[in-house]
């Protein structure tokens, strides 16, 4: 068999292993960065969480009973923000950072300080913007889009907004440096056999990910720059009494805003599309058309920012009509894809393969009702109802949260060393469907009767069973999350040895050991498809048999 | 030309397509020029990306397969990686506190502009002794080395680089 050896480096004396916290502040090894990564974002997603089910207990009946208008406004825009731009955006980049090099068969990213830096100015963003909650005034109660004049010097006084702009910046920055560094890295370290046509999808994702970050992050950066500027020094960017336009920053808010629901998204597509094919025990149907899917998706995405606008008649309605809708077809490409894949397969409902069956369902749903509000006339009637906030999360949670808990269920083994128990893991994602669908698809229901988002009350009674039903659907699905974290906790410690390869899985990560050495990896097959862990274990096998 | 450079100069080919377009369907000037911005930065890659091919003498391409690479048709025999160079194969920097104390600088500088002029200079003041930290840590790397795995000795059968 032949393999490419790669001697154990000889590690300097410097280099030897710190212990605990101390070694992770230090760290420049990009599996070590991921992982504060993925803890970091998942550590805000459960905060955002814990909000969510405060306003949702809010929303539970009609009336003010658990807080009031002005905390209701600083919950919800804190859900939103934290949620999109500091869970969603970022888990990405955690699970990224760990498993793209192993990918590729690189020793590290291509600028491993560079990558510790996008880290810590991340986390130093949402301490700030966390901060908030600690200042005269609370924090930021514009909603998580921030529209002026909602968030202008004149109706949101106090420093919280202001540190939700300087948070959201330095997230903005990491982002955008971290882009650098991971679009370099695939562009540059792949190892030798490894065209870029021999990818995984998980990798793919990465790079189309990144690459939306590098061109969609400048325009909300500098959105945030002139917000700030029109707050703190007098400008007039979009005070329209000044000569200013509040439209002005719709468009650059949602020229990033649009794109990044392709930055959360696609990394997701890369997961599934590693899952599907390796517990369905077939290659991937259609590998080079769910490339050509992601380019077309996030192509689409950079035309279609003001599909967010249609009611601000500042905008070519046909234009952003025709492109949404048009999204529907590469994504269309992906589910037939999976379907493809999966069709005559012989498939193992392991956890992750419910998870990633569940995810093409919810993602079916959001997509579905997305073409929908594509329609100008359906947007004008649903605009900022209930039946957005259904989609939306239909779209960008649970596709997300799907496709994330299996890729952890799936690269848990990898990383860790050990499996995560199915049986709690079924737990978990039952948990977790019945909670989210009982949440969410009522709330198509409460838009199409025309229940406004974002208030904290409401006036038409035969709303509060909705909202009943809703809000128990949400509590099912925290204790979902509990199972999870219980399962977490339990396998880190007691989980069932997992051995390198327990999926048999077809990228080059389960080539190497479970979790992989500093170095990742001690020896490279050489790499003759998109499968090569694949081609590695039937070669290793015929050889076996030879002998 | 490589993968990479088509896949920018694609995305590029987009941006000022639909610019164009949208331009002259709405007369808006913003979307206008994010557009043809979009088209200019990865046009720009990409072109930085054709001419480092051709500078490594790899730019022999027939027009032909230059065409069907742009159209995303897949070459007869697909090529190994041009672009591996033996160093990237496993250097792996030592680990080092600067990063964290640079960004830390960062951050409380553009907090110094919400509560004032001395934690900018606080922060600044942090951040700048960060970036000497790092750059003398990478100076000094250069001097006695890094860790350095050997690179995997070059596949005979299919001629990779």
């Amino acid at each position: 068999m032949a393999t490419t050896e790669i001697p154990l480096p000889a590690l300097p004396e410097a280099h030897e292993e710190r212990a605990g916290l101390v070694d992770y502040l230090i760290t420049v090894d990009h599996k070590k960065i991921g992982v504060l990564y993925i803890f970091t974002a998942f550590a805000v997603f459960l905060f955002g969480g814990v909000l969510a089910l405060l306003f949702r207990l809010e929303l539970a009946q009609p009336g003010m009973q658990v807080m009031g208008q002005n905390t209701y406004n600083q919950l919800f825009t804190i859900h939103g923000t934290v949620m999109v731009l500091l869970f969603a955006a970022q888990v990405s980049t955690g699970l990224g950072n760990y498993l793209m090099p192993l990918q590729i068969g690189a020793a590290d990213v291509a600028f491993p300080r560079l990558n510790a830096m996008s880290y810590w100015l991340y986390l130093f963003g949402t301490l700030v913007l966390l901060s908030s909650f600690f200042v005269a005034g609370g924090p930021a109660a514009s909603g998580w889009t921030a529209y002026p004049p909602l968030s202008d010097s004149k109706y949101l006084q106090g420093t919280g907004m202001d540190l939700w702009i300087i948070g959201l910046a330095l997230a903005g920055i990491a982002a955008i440096v971290g882009a650098v560094n991971l679009v370099t890295t695939i562009f540059r370290m792949r190892v030798p056999g490894m065209t870029m046509f021999r990818m995984p999808l998980f990798t793919w994702g990465i790079l189309v990910n990144q690459l939306i970050i590098l061109f969609a992050f400048p325009a909300i950066t500098a959105a945030l720059a002139m917000l700030f500027i029109d707050r703190n020094f007098g400008a007039a960017f979009f005070d329209p009494t000044r000569g200013g336009t509040p439209v002005l920053y719709q468009h650059l808010f949602w020229f990033f805003g649009h794109p990044e629901v392709y930055i959360v998204i696609l990394p997701m597509f890369g997961i599934i599309s590693e899952i599907v094919p390796v517990f369905s025990r077939k290659p991937l149907f259609g590998y080079r058309a769910m490339v050509f899917a992601f380019f077309g998706i996030a192509a689409l995405s950079f035309g279609v920012w003001a599909h967010h606008m249609f009611t601000t008649d500042a905008i070519y309605l046909p234009f952003f009509s025709l492109l949404t809708m048009l999204i529907a077809v590469p994504t269309g490409i992906k589910i037939f894809n999976w379907i493809g894949t999966m069709w005559g397969g012989s498939i193992s409902f392991t956890t992750p393969m419910l998870c990633a069956i569940a995810f093409i369902f919810v993602f079916l749903v959001g997509g579905i009702t997305g073409v929908f509000l594509g329609s100008t006339p359906i947007d004008f009637q649903v605009n900022d109802t209930y039946y957005v906030v259904a989609h939306f999360h239909y779209v960008m949670v649970a596709a997300l949260l799907f496709a994330m808990f299996g890729g952890f269920y799936f690269w848990f083994p990898k990383m860790t060393g050990r499996l995560l128990s199915e049986r709690l893991g079924k737990w978990h994602f039952w948990l977790l469907f019945i909670g989210f669908n009982v949440t969410f698809f009522v709330q198509f229901n409460l838009g199409l009767e025309g229940m406004p988002r974002r208030i904290a009350d409401y006036p038409i009674r035969s709303w509060g069973t909705y909202n009943t039903i809703s809000t128990v659907g949400s509590f099912v699905m925290a204790l979902g999350i509990l199972v999870f974290l219980w399962n977490f906790f339990v396998s880190l410690r007691r989980g069932r040895p997992a051995g390198d390869d327990p999926w048999e899985g077809n990228s080059l990560e389960w080539v190497t050991t479970s979790p992989p050495p500093h170095h990742n990896f001690h020896e490279i097959p050489e790499i003759h498809s998109e499968r090569p862990a694949f081609d590695h274990r039937h070669r290793t096998a015929t050889e076996a048999d030879a002998r | 030309m490589t993968d990479e450079a088509a896949i920018m100069l694609r995305v590029s080919l987009f941006g000022f397509v639909s610019g164009i377009v949208y331009w002259f369907v709405s007369y808006e000037p913003l979307g206008t020029v994010a557009l043809l911005l979009l088209g200019a930065g990865p046009g720009f890659a990409g072109l930085i990306l054709v001419q480092e091919r051709r500078r490594q003498g790899g730019g022999t391409e027939s027009r032909g397969d230059t065409l069907r690479r742009l159209a995303g048709v897949p070459p007869l025999d697909p090529p190994g990686p041009e672009d591996k160079r033996d160093d990237d194969l496993g250097v792996l920097p030592l680990p080092t506190i600067w990063p964290f104390a640079t960004s830390l600088g960062l951050a409380i500088m553009l907090t110094g502009l919400i509560y004032g002029l001395w934690l900018l200079v606080l922060g600044g003041g942090i951040a700048a002794y960060g970036t000497w930290g790092w750059l003398a840590a990478i100076n000094r790397e250069n001097r006695y080395g890094r860790i350095q795995a050997e690179p995997p000795a070059t596949d005979p059968e299919r001629g990779d680089r």
